[in-house]
């Protein structure tokens, strides 16, 4: 098992309440996390895609994805979108069989937020699509308060082939860092 | 020396027989293979010496000095004149004692080059055309085959010469290998007319790449080919071979021997068996390693596959009485052990490895193997884990958990697994649970569950994944740290006395 020695930033790490954690979380001993920055050029929609050495991705918002960063009471979120249902995704097999086939660009749910505004959540890589967090439709606040965790949006699988070039095309953790300066600064607070 | 009494032959009449024995002779055929055409089954005769052979034949033919022959049989192509004499057997006897097996009984093997097939059926065709009424119901299996008669002949010799009994039911075969260079040139008329019957098989046997021509699809396309194409594609009679078929091979196997007993593992780094990722190789050993080499060593065997009544992840730790595992040796050359060897064998594996000891280590016998796998879904396993919590705990709040019974939950293919397993959401039962506190924010956790839960995934949840899960049923956010095996409840194999569990040692 690959452990990821790229820690988050402790405000990351979501309820992280006890002062003697000693250990690394789950996401931070399987998991390299990558970053999309302002997805398909939405300013500020940024994605976490946290990547498992078995090649697996979990699609993320990022703290930065103005959904977290603004906290906004989130009204509905629905995975029928650009007119396909992701709910209607099935696989079969050690294969994957009859996995929706996504793009940087395919959209994967609609956050429809109380105030009016609208996010929608892409893919941002290339890949099959294993299974979407039906969770979110019954608690849409998950993806506020775990948004690394139980509120993941989905789990998609880059084919052998594209798995490199998908993963180079991610910023690493230090480039989010340092692209998203502001949360170096309330990562002290 | 007294010819044996002519008996069941094709026809009891010797003038018939005569004319018979002549065509064979004709066309080149040696004593031995004479016999089997003119319907020879008794299988003393074909015991006797070559000399005796042919003497027998030349009185049915009522000739003198007919033998012995100086060109190869056209039907055996010398299997049954060059390699049948003494001087061929010892040629074996030396390959089989620089083997250096380990075996009480022998079997023996023949593989002959495929195109024998067709040259005897050429003979039979050529037969039931002179002699309708004698062989038009005759079919090959109705005669001595070439390896029958090879075998009555040489197998008594060879049991003398090497001082073992031939046992038709041995563990340990003599293969004895001969080819002809033109055997598959022989065959191509067959797959020119059939070429279905011939389809290169892919991907298995890449070790014989030339297996175009089998016994099954040789047999399969003369069955279905009519006389009259025959006789325009080959010859009937066969034409006499150029030179004998060569002598390849002696090939010595011993059947598979089965080593079990059960393992613990006191590391968090030794993987079940060798752990290799695109080709590279990760941790430095396993358990199969440290189990195996040395039992290789013993038994000196050529491939050993390594099983267990289910696995445990790199880090995790084997404890209690061990995980039943079973070694099944192939081509093992040293076949048994004294209960002392055993003994000795165990100790020293367990002498060799710090994170492996073995106990109960015993030869079992293939069916006994069953057993291994057959538990391995029913059986339940008791888990001991360390686990974290966000909050701080007291033993009330971790009594919560002692109570729950029988807790059924769904359990979807963990995210770690799931490149290589189907997504699925299984039920899985946690029969019972209870609870340790250690400090504020650490608890031991006592699981006794159905085979084939996820144990981790239970506790962290899994991005949710598995309901409920240690952190819904406390409502905090919990990890776990650590994570031993206490016991995989399968009775075999059986215990043996004197065997000091490993945790003793």
């Amino acid at each position: 098992m690959e452990t990821n020695i790229e820690h988050l930033p402790n405000d990351q790490s979501e309820t992280r309440n006890g002062s003697d954690k000693t250990h690394l979380s789950v996401v931070e001993r399987y998991y390299k996390p990558k970053y999309i920055l302002d997805c398909q050029a939405n300013e500020d929609e940024d994605l976490c895609i946290l990547t498992h050495s078995n090649r697996i991705c979990i699609i993320t918002l990022a703290p930065t994805h103005p959904v977290v960063r603004d906290k906004k009471t989130i009204k509905q979120i629905s995975f029928k979108v650009g007119g396909i249902d992701r709910l209607n995704n099935k696989v079969s097999g050690k294969g994957k069989r009859g996995a929706q086939e996504l793009n940087a660009g395919s959209p994967i749910c609609k956050i429809a937020c109380v105030d009016g505004e609208e996010f929608t959540v892409y893919s941002g890589i290339k890949g099959q699509l294993i299974e979407v967090n039906e969770c979110l439709i019954q608690n849409p606040e998950l993806i506020l308060k775990k948004p690394l965790t139980e509120g993941y949006v989905a789990i998609v699988l880059p084919k052998l082939k594209d798995h490199e070039h998908v993963l180079k095309k991610l910023k690493t953790e230090e480039e989010y860092r340092q692209r998203r300066v502001h949360l170096s600064d309330a990562g002290g607070s | 020396m007294a010819a044996p009494i002519i008996q069941t032959k094709i026809t009891s009449n010797t003038d018939l027989l005569r004319d018979i024995t002549e065509t064979l002779r004709e066309i080149g055929c040696c004593p031995r293979c004479i016999l089997r055409y003119i319907g020879e089954r008794k299988g003393d005769v074909y015991r006797l010496t070559t000399q005796e052979i042919e003497k027998m034949v030349e009185s049915i033919l009522k000739k003198e000095n007919v033998f012995p022959l100086t060109t190869p049989c056209p039907v055996c192509l010398g299997i049954l004149q060059t390699y049948i004499d003494e001087e061929f057997l010892y040629k074996i006897k030396k390959a089989v004692e620089e083997d250096d097996y380990e075996f009480k009984t022998f079997i023996c093997s023949l593989t002959i080059p495929v195109c024998i097939l067709v040259r005897e059926h050429s003979v039979l065709i050529h037969l039931q055309d002179k002699f309708k009424d004698e062989y038009e119901v005759m079919t090959l299996p109705d005669f001595v085959s070439i390896k029958e008669a090879w075998k009555l002949r040489c197998g008594p010799l060879l049991s003398n010469l090497i001082n073992v009994p031939f046992d038709q039911k041995s563990m340990f075969d003599i293969a004895v290998l001969f080819t002809y260079d033109r055997s598959d040139k022989e065959c191509t008329f067959l797959s020119d007319e059939r070429p279905d019957l011939f389809v290169k098989r892919k991907s298995k046997n890449f070790r014989n790449l030339d297996d175009t021509f089998t016994r099954n699809n040789v047999i399969k396309a003369l069955d279905s080919m009519s006389e009259d194409l025959f006789k325009r594609l080959y010859k009937t009679p066969p034409s006499p071979p150029k030179s004998s078929c060569n002598f390849l091979d002696i090939k010595c196997s011993h059947e598979p021997v089965f080593v079990a007993g059960r393992y613990n593992k006191y590391s968090r780094e030794l993987s079940q068996t060798p752990w290799i990722i695109e080709g590279k190789r990760k941790g430095e050993s396993s358990v199969e390693e440290e189990i195996c080499n040395l039992i290789k060593k013993t038994f000196k065997y050529e491939e050993g596959r390594f099983s267990a009544s289910g696995r445990e992840d790199v880090d995790v730790r084997m404890l209690g009485s061990g995980r039943p595992f079973v070694v099944e040796m192939i081509n093992p050359r040293k076949v048994t052990v004294t209960e002392e060897e055993m003994i000795f064998l165990q100790q020293e594996i367990n002498k060799n490895s710090t994170d492996v000891k073995v106990q109960d280590l015993q030869i079992v016998s293939k069916e006994e193997t069953n057993n291994l796998k057959e538990g391995e879904m029913e059986k339940t396993k008791c888990y001991s884990a360390l686990c974290w919590a966000a909050e701080p705990l007291t033993a009330d709040k971790l009594l919560k958990l002692d109570s729950i019974k029988d807790l059924v939950m769904q359990q979807k293919t963990p995210i770690r697994v799931l490149h290589r397993r189907p997504l699925a959401t299984r039920e899985r039962t946690v029969h019972s649970m209870s609870a340790k506190l250690q400090d504020d924010h650490h608890f031991i956790l006592l699981l006794n569950t159905q085979a084939g839960t996820y144990i981790k995934e239970f506790v962290h949840g899994d991005f949710g994944r598995t309901k409920p899960n240690i952190c819904t049923l406390l409502d905090m956010e919990c990890d776990i740290l650590t994570l031993d095996v206490e016991s995989v409840e399968l009775e075999w194999p059986k215990r043996l006395e004197n065997n000091h569990t490993p945790d003793e040692l």
